[in-house]
C-alpha cells in the first residue's frame, strides 16, 4: 500500500504528540507526555479512490533542530508545523524550523496547527498574527488535540496535499 | 553462556546484511516472531524491513556510509517507540555493526536507561513548561498593574480638578456668608441672617463631602501622610469635643466626656478627625434627649477609646459592613445621611495608625464604637505636653500684602478681610504681577497658585529672580487640596500653604504677620503703598 511519511515538528510541548494521538486513537490525555527520541505511528486513509498509509513521525520538540533531527526528515512527503496558541515564543520556532526544514526538503506538503485554540482566552498568538507569516506559505488550521477541532480536516488536507504531489 | 542465551538476555534480534539489498534474520527470538512478524531465517528487502520498522529508512542512510568505511565499531540508532503487530507501543532501538565481513544490525527494545532519560527530560520540560507559565501570568499581572495605576492617576487628577473646581465657588461661598452675618456689608435683619445661615450650612455640609471623598481617595492611594507625635489624648480630644457640643446641643443631646490624663502616640489631626467623624455618626443616630458618652481606657500599652450612643443599636448583619464605603446601616438606599463616608475614614484612619476599630451594638440598645491607640508615655507627664501647645495669637501690627489671584469673588473677598492696619494691593494675573511687585517690595505675597497666564510655580521662580522680591514671603493661597500638592508649593519656595475654601482666617493672619517679620529689612519702595489698590 501507498505510504506517505509526514513529520510532526514544532516546539517541546506544543501538543504535537497529542495531535497523532487524537488523529490515530481519537483519544487525548490530559498529562504532558514528553517524546524523547521518535514517536512513529500510522492511519490508513482513503481519498477518493486512493487508500494509502500516513506514517507520523512525532519528532521530540528538542530546543534546536538536531543535525539526527534533520535527518529524520529524509523522505518525508509532508510535514505539520505546530504552534501553542498560548506561548508566543512557539511561533519563533516554527519560523525558525520551517526555514531549516525547507533547506532540507524543499518545497513539499505542508499545513500549520495552531493548537490549543480550547483554550483560546489564553492566547498570546493570534491566528491572524500566524497568517501574517505563513498564509503564504501554508495552509493554517486552528486545531485543538484536546476536543479534536479541526484535526481531521487539517490530515487530510496534508493528505490531499501530498497525493497531489504525488500525481504531478 | 551460549550466544542464543546471550542474545534472550539482551532481548535482541540479528539481521545480517546481504548483497543486492536484502537482509536476512539471522536469530530472532520467539517473542520477536510474535511482535514484529520476523522469522528466524527469513528473507527481506530493504524496503519491508523499513515498513516493519520505519526508523531504519533513516538510520540505514547512515549505516550504509559506516558499513562501506569497513571500520570496526558500532553505529546506533536514536530510540523510537511504535506500535507493534498487537498495536502495543514499544520503545525500540538498533545496531549496526560490522563482524569481520558480515554486516549485521542488533534490533532491541530499550529497557530502564530509556525511561530514567525520558523521566529526566519530563521533569525539565515540566518546569520549563511551568516556568513559562508563570511568566506568561506575571506579565498579565504587570500589566493589570500598570492599568491600574494609569487609571488610579486618572482618578487622582480628576479629583484634583474637581476639588479645584468646587473648592474655588466655595471659598467665595462661605467667605461672603461670614462677611454678610458679621455685618460687613451692613445689618442684615433676623430673616436674612437666618438664610445666611443655612447658606453657611449648606456651604459647610459641602465642604465637608468633598473632604471626605478627597480624604478617602488619598487613603487608598496611599498618599495619606500620618505625622505622629506624642500628645495628651484629653487635650487633642476636647479640641474636638468643644465643637461637637454645640451641635449635640442643637439637637437635644447630652455629650458626657470622660477621659483619663495619658499620652498616645497619634496624628492629632486624624486622631481628632477620627473621634468628630464617631460621634457625629452618633449625633446623626440618637434622637433627642438621647446621650453620647466619649471615654477612653488605657490598658497593657493601648488606650481604647470607646463613643457610645443611645440611639436605635444596628443589626448584627449590618456591623461589619457599616465600615465599607457609602453604606449605611438600615437604609434601603445607599446614601441617607452625610457622605456615608465617615466610618469608612474612621477605620482606614485608625489602621493607619496600627489600630484597631470596632462596634458593639444590638437593636434598640445603642451602639458602641470603639477603637485602640498606642499609650506614649506613663500616666502624669501628660500636663507637660498638653502645656508645650502653644497657640498663635491673632492680630498685631500692619502688613503690606500683595494678592495675586484671578478669581473676582475670592479677590473681593481677601480684600474685604485684609482691612486696615493691614495694606493691600491685588493683581488679577501673574504677569501684571511680576510688573509692578519688583517696585512695590511688599512684606508678604499671597498667591493663587492657578493664574490664567502662568502658573503659581513659574511666577514664583520669576520673582524670585528679583533681588528686592528674593527674600520676600510667599504664602500659596489654593484650591489643589490634593495630597502632596502642598509638598511640591513648599519644595518650590513658597513659605506657607493655605487651601481653599479658607476655614481658619485667624491662622492666616497670624502667618502673615510671622513671615512678615521674618522678612529681611528692604530699601522703602519708590511709590507710596496705598490702602487698597487694585492691579
Amino acid at each position: 500500500m501507498l505510504q506517505k511519511k509526514i513529520c510532526m515538528l514544532g516546539a517541546y510541548g506544543v501538543g504535537k504528540t497529542s495531535l497523532v494521538r487524537r488523529f490515530v486513537e481519537s483519544i487525548f490525555d490530559e498529562k504532558y507526555h514528553t517524546t524523547l527520541g521518535v514517536k512513529i505511528d500510522k492511519r490508513v486513509m482513503e481519498i477518493g479512490d486512493t487508500r494509502f498509509t500516513l506514517v507520523l513521525w512525532d519528532l521530540a520538540g528538542d530546543d534546536e533542530v538536531e543535525q539526527a533531527n534533520l535527518s529524520h526528515l529524509r523522505g518525508a512527503s509532508g510535514y505539520i508545523l505546530v504552534v501553542d496558541g498560548c506561548r508566543k515564543s512557539t511561533l519563533d520556532r516554527a519560523v525558525l524550523l520551517k526555514q531549516r526544514v525547507d533547506q532540507v526538503l524543499g518545497p513539499v506538503a505542508a499545513v500549520l496547527a495552531l493548537n490549543k485554540c480550547d483554550i483560546n482566552d489564553q492566547w498570546a498568538v493570534t491566528p491572524a498574527m500566524v497568517e501574517e507569516i505563513f498564509a503564504h506559505h501554508m495552509p493554517v488550521f486552528v486545531t485543538s488535540a484536546k476536543t479534536g477541532h479541526a484535526v481531521e480536516e487539517m490530515f487530510q488536507a496534508l493528505a490531499i496535499q501530498t497525493l497531489g504531489e504525488t500525481t504531478r | 553462556m551460549d550466544s542464543l542465551e546471550i542474545l534472550v538476555a539482551l532481548d535482541l534480534a540479528v539481521v545480517e546484511s546481504l548483497p543486492g539489498g536484502w537482509f536476512q534474520c539471522a536469530s530472532v527470538l520467539p517473542k520477536w516472531c510474535e511482535r514484529f512478524e520476523l522469522a528466524a531465517g527469513a528473507k527481506l528487502r530493504r524496503s519491508q524491513l523499513e515498513q516493519l520498522f520505519p526508523l531504519l529508512s533513516s538510520f540505514l542512510h547512515e549505516v550504509d556510509e559506516f558499513w562501506s568505511q569497513s571500520e570496526p565499531g558500532c553505529l546506533e540508532s536514536e530510540i523510537w517507540s511504535q506500535r507493534d503487530a498487537q498495536q502495543a507501543e514499544c520503545s525500540l532501538h538498533a545496531s549496526a555493526v560490522l563482524v569481520g565481513a558480515q554486516r549485521c544490525l542488533l534490533l532491541g527494545t530499550a529497557g530502564t536507561s530509556y525511561d530514567r532519560q525520558r523521566m529526566v527530560l519530563q521533569r525539565i520540560r515540566d518546569r520549563n513548561l511551568a516556568y513559562e507559565r508563570l511568566e506568561r501570568e506575571f506579565e498579565k499581572v504587570e500589566v493589570r498593574s500598570r492599568e491600574a495605576q494609569k487609571l488610579n492617576e486618572l482618578k487622582s487628577d480628576f479629583l484634583a480638578s474637581m476639588s479645584h473646581e468646587l473648592r474655588t465657588p466655595l471659598n467665595s461661598i462661605l467667605g461672603f456668608s461670614d462677611l454678610l452675618s458679621q455685618g460687613r456689608a451692613g445689618a442684615l435683619n433676623p430673616r436674612q441672617q437666618e438664610f445666611v445661615s443655612h447658606v453657611k450650612i449648606a456651604a459647610d455640609h459641602l465642604l465637608s463631602l468633598i473632604n471626605d471623598v478627597l480624604d478617602l481617595s488619598r487613603i487608598e492611594a496611599g498618599r495619606a501622610e500620618l505625622q505622629q507625635e506624642r500628645l495628651s489624648l484629653k487635650e487633642a480630644l476636647y479640641e474636638v469635643l468643644a465643637e461637637l457640643q454645640v451641635a449635640a446641643t442643637r439637637k437635644d443631646i447630652q455629650l458626657e466626656v470622660a477621659l483619663p490624663d495619658c499620652l498616645v502616640f497619634a496624628d492629632r489631626l486624624r486622631l481628632k478627625q477620627i473621634v468628630y467623624n464617631l460621634v457625629s455618626n452618633a449625633l446623626k443616630f440618637t434622637p433627642k434627649k438621647g446621650r453620647i458618652a466619649v471615654t477612653a481606657a488605657a490598658n497593657d500599652g493601648k488606650v481604647c477609646v470607646t463613643v457610645a450612643d443611645t440611639g436605635k443599636g444596628i443589626p448584627l448583619k449590618d456591623q461589619k459592613p457599616i465600615f465599607e464605603k457609602y453604606y449605611q446601616a438600615g437604609s434601603p438606599t445607599p446614601i441617607r445621611q452625610g457622605s456615608g463616608l465617615g466610618l469608612a475614614i474612621a477605620k482606614q484612619l485608625v489602621e493607619l495608625q496600627g489600630g484597631t476599630i470596632w462596634v458593639e451594638s444590638a437593636p434598640g440598645q445603642g451602639s458602641r464604637f470603639s477603637f485602640t491607640l498606642c499609650e506614649s508615655l506613663p500616666q502624669g507627664q501628660a500636663g507637660e505636653a498638653a502645656a508645650a501647645v502653644v497657640r498663635p495669637k491673632v492680630g498685631g501690627e500692619s502688613c503690606h500684602i500683595a494678592l495675586v489671584e484671578d478669581d473676582p469673588p475670592s479677590r473681593l473677598f481677601m480684600e474685604a478681610m485684609l482691612v486696615p492696619p493691614h495694606v493691600l494691593r491685588s493683581y488679577e494675573s501673574g504677569s501684571e504681577a511680576l510688573e509692578d511687585l519688583p517696585r512695590l517690595a511688599p512684606d508678604v505675597i499671597l498667591l493663587d497658585m492657578s493664574l490664567p497666564d502662568m502658573n503659581g510655580l513659574e511666577l514664583l521662580r520669576r520673582l524670585r529672580m528679583q533681588s528686592v522680591l528674593r527674600d520676600t514671603p510667599v504664602i500659596a493661597v489654593s484650591a489643589h487640596a490634593m495630597a502632596g500638592m502642598k509638598e511640591e508649593f513648599l519644595r518650590a519656595g513658597v513659605d506657607a500653604y493655605f487651601s481653599k475654601p479658607l476655614t481658619d482666617w485667624a491662622e492666616l493672619l497670624t502667618t502673615i504677620q510671622r513671615l512678615a517679620k521674618l522678612k529681611k529689612p528692604e530699601p522703602p519702595p519708590a511709590s507710596g503703598f496705598p490702602s487698597l489698590v487694585r492691579g
